[in-house]
């Protein structure tokens, strides 16, 4: 079975932008390495279950420019806010628990959705379905209930 | 199969739905093959006894807590395998009301991951928050989420019909505009064949009888939606009784509806086809409805008692037993008149619901207190004619009356229906009181207190 994954989030180019190549266990599922700054939408299918990974490249030492009061002018970076399967988003104080980083030449896992790094996510989708996924995670879908809707 | 018609898990009913038979008859008649399933009591029942009842029971209000994403993914999963197990190329949940929302959501989420293939489309009233409003809110919600493919609003019997036929511009279908239908005569009778009668606590057979009011109450969202009175003939009526006896031997009937002596004319003759029947059989009808109070002249002696003749319950919305406060609210008949019904009711053996709201706008502090004393004063009625009351707190609906006249009263409305604060200061937190006050009252009489009603429950933690 497949699902829809989508990371909604913003690009930031300096010298261009990173590279995103996601794969699943079946093989490749998206790539882009010429963002457009700003907001960005990366949707792709995966498989399910699965274990996401998503390497991320491009990233230089002169992208990152710091000006003399030691404030970042420049940066190459995705800053993901977001994360929709088959639409329904992931609660924002559960995301970045789903990262699971690894900075190029270090072994060290890390939790962060401010990519400005070489190297590897990976998102664990281990569960039967998305619906036991987002249980797992106790996810509330929020529904509008109760309230005044019409005024 | 064509469509399969399931209703939504969240309404804790223990009594049998009519939408699904209802829905099924017209699809069949129309040349269709359709089945149900009431996934509802499906689910409910098996809530009854899971270790983790209560965490499910809040589930339903939206919250998932503790170790209990396991029960509720079985749950949801029982769902999915059973509308799998039928294989339909349509699906049509049914909603009742805006408690069966949350699992939707889940349930159609699961759909969508396990059965892509099928279409889904919904109706009922639960596909608004509420069901005068004008936008259908939570059913375009899903649609803009691709959850669902589709919704009719309003009645569905025949725009079930032309959905099924390709017709998606027929009214109700994904728009907000629908029609009422206007001889609820030529429906076809409802059929539960596929129903499990024994999953009931509450059994009887569903019916209707009408829809809309005669009344214009200004609390009600009812007549909002359905803005005619409209009626089925004593005929038509009976008919569709004796069909349910022979097809399903069961002689007790529900009556969903606002009220069941709307057209007097009409009413009168069906109670006398039943009186005669329970005169010649054995195992007689039974029935229970609302009932709206009228003056002694229109509810003369002779009309209770064949009332009591022909197996009557009724369920009297009283809303208020401060007479300033229910005429003025639209319930036009005096507290000698409820007196009158109280002491018919008692000489001829027909059990009664009261339905009373708690706590409305022109209700003061003096009032709470006549309300009680009131009660207390006519002990004699507890438990025969009175079985139980059923207790509600005032809500401000959008689009009713009572919303527009908000100015008027002074009220300041809060987030949800029931927080608002009027001209007397009542708060809500002093309704809750007084709700509280009033149903330990009632079941200190001997009296059941319908007291579990989500909404008090909603303002009493909002208000905590």
């Amino acid at each position: 079975m497949t699902v829809e994954l989508m990371l909604q989030g913003t690009a930031l180019n300096s010298n261009g932008s990173m590279s995103v190549q996601i794969s699943d266990h079946t093989g490749v599922r998206y790539f882009n390495d010429s963002f457009d700054p700003g907001s960005i939408a990366i949707t792709c299918c995966i498989a399910w279950p699965t274990c996401v990974t998503i390497e991320l490249g491009n990233k230089n030492s002169a992208d990152t420019v710091i000006d003399n009061d030691g404030r970042v002018v420049a940066n190459k970076a995705i800053e993901i806010d977001a994360i929709l399967i088959n639409r329904f988003p992931v609660q924002y104080e559960l995301m970045e628990s789903q990262f699971d980083c690894t900075h190029q030449g270090s072994d060290t896992v890390t939790h962060e959705n401010f990519w400005g790094f070489n190297g590897q996510v990976r998102m664990v989708f281990d569960q039967p379905s998305p619906m036991h996924y987002m249980l797992a995670l106790k996810n509330p879908f929020e529904i509008k209930r109760l309230s005044w809707v019409d005024k | 199969m064509d469509i399969l018609f399931c209703t939504v898990p969240g309404t804790f009913s223990s009594r049998p739905p009519l939408s699904l038979a209802v829905l099924k008859a017209c699809a069949q008649q129309a040349g269709f093959t359709a089945s149900t399933i009431d996934l509802n009591i499906e689910i409910v029942n098996q809530i009854t006894h899971n270790p983790h009842s209560k965490e499910l029971e809040l589930f339903f209000k939206q919250q998932v807590i503790g170790n209990v994403g396991d029960a509720v993914a079985d749950l949801v999963e029982y769902c999915v395998d059973r509308i799998v197990a039928a294989n339909p190329r349509i699906l049509g949940l049914s909603l009742l009301t805006q408690e069966n929302q949350f699992f939707a959501t889940w349930l159609c989420y699961h759909l969508r991951f396990r059965t892509p293939n099928i279409r889904i489309v919904i109706g009922g009233s639960g596909i608004k928050t509420f069901i005068a409003q004008p936008t259908v809110d939570f059913a375009e919600f899903l649609k803009s989420n691709c959850l669902i493919d589709d919704y009719i609003n309003g009645d569905g019997e025949y725009s079930v019909v032309e959905y099924l036929r390709n017709n998606h511009s027929a009214p109700g279908i994904n728009t907000s505009n629908w029609q009422q239908i206007d001889d609820l005569n030529q429906l076809p009778f409802p059929d539960f064949d596929d129903y499990n009668w024994s999953q009931y606590s509450d059994l009887g057979v569903p019916i209707c009888d009408s829809r809309g009011c005669v009344r214009t109450c200004e609390f009600c969202d009812v007549i909002e939606h359905w803005t005619r009175y409209k009626y089925r003939s004593a005929d038509s009526i009976f008919s569709e009784m004796l069909h349910q006896i022979q097809r399903h031997g069961i002689t007790k009937f529900l009556f969903y509806n606002s009220l069941t002596n709307g057209n007097m004319k009409e009413f009168n003759r069906l109670l006398d086809k039943i009186i005669e029947y329970n005169q010649t059989h054995a195992d007689p009808i039974f029935w229970d409805g609302y009932f709206i109070v009228r003056s002694a002249k229109q509810h003369p002696e002779s009309f209770w008692k064949k009332i009591s003749l022909s197996g009557g319950f009724l369920q009297l919305g009283i809303e208020s037993v401060v007479e300033k406060v229910r005429i003025s609210l639209g319930k036009n008949f005096t507290n000698e008149d409820i007196d009158y019904h109280l002491l018919m009711a008692k000489k001829y053996h027909v059990p009664l619901m009261l339905l009373m709201i708690v706590g409305y706008p022109t209700e003061s502090r003096e009032d709470f207190e006549f309300t009680k004393q009131w009660f207390l004063d006519r002990e004699e009625y507890a438990r025969v004619p009175i079985k139980n009351v059923v207790l509600s707190l005032a809500a401000i609906l959008p689009n009713t009356q009572l919303d527009r006249r908000k100015q008027q009263y002074g009220i300041i409305q809060g987030e949800i229906p029931t927080i608002w604060i009027a001209q007397q200061s009542i708060g809500t937190a002093e309704r809750v009181a007084h709700h509280d006050s009033l149903a330990r009252l009632i079941l200190a009489m001997g009296m059941g207190a319908n007291i579990g009603n989500n909404s008090v429950e909603v303002a009493r933690k909002e208000t905590a």
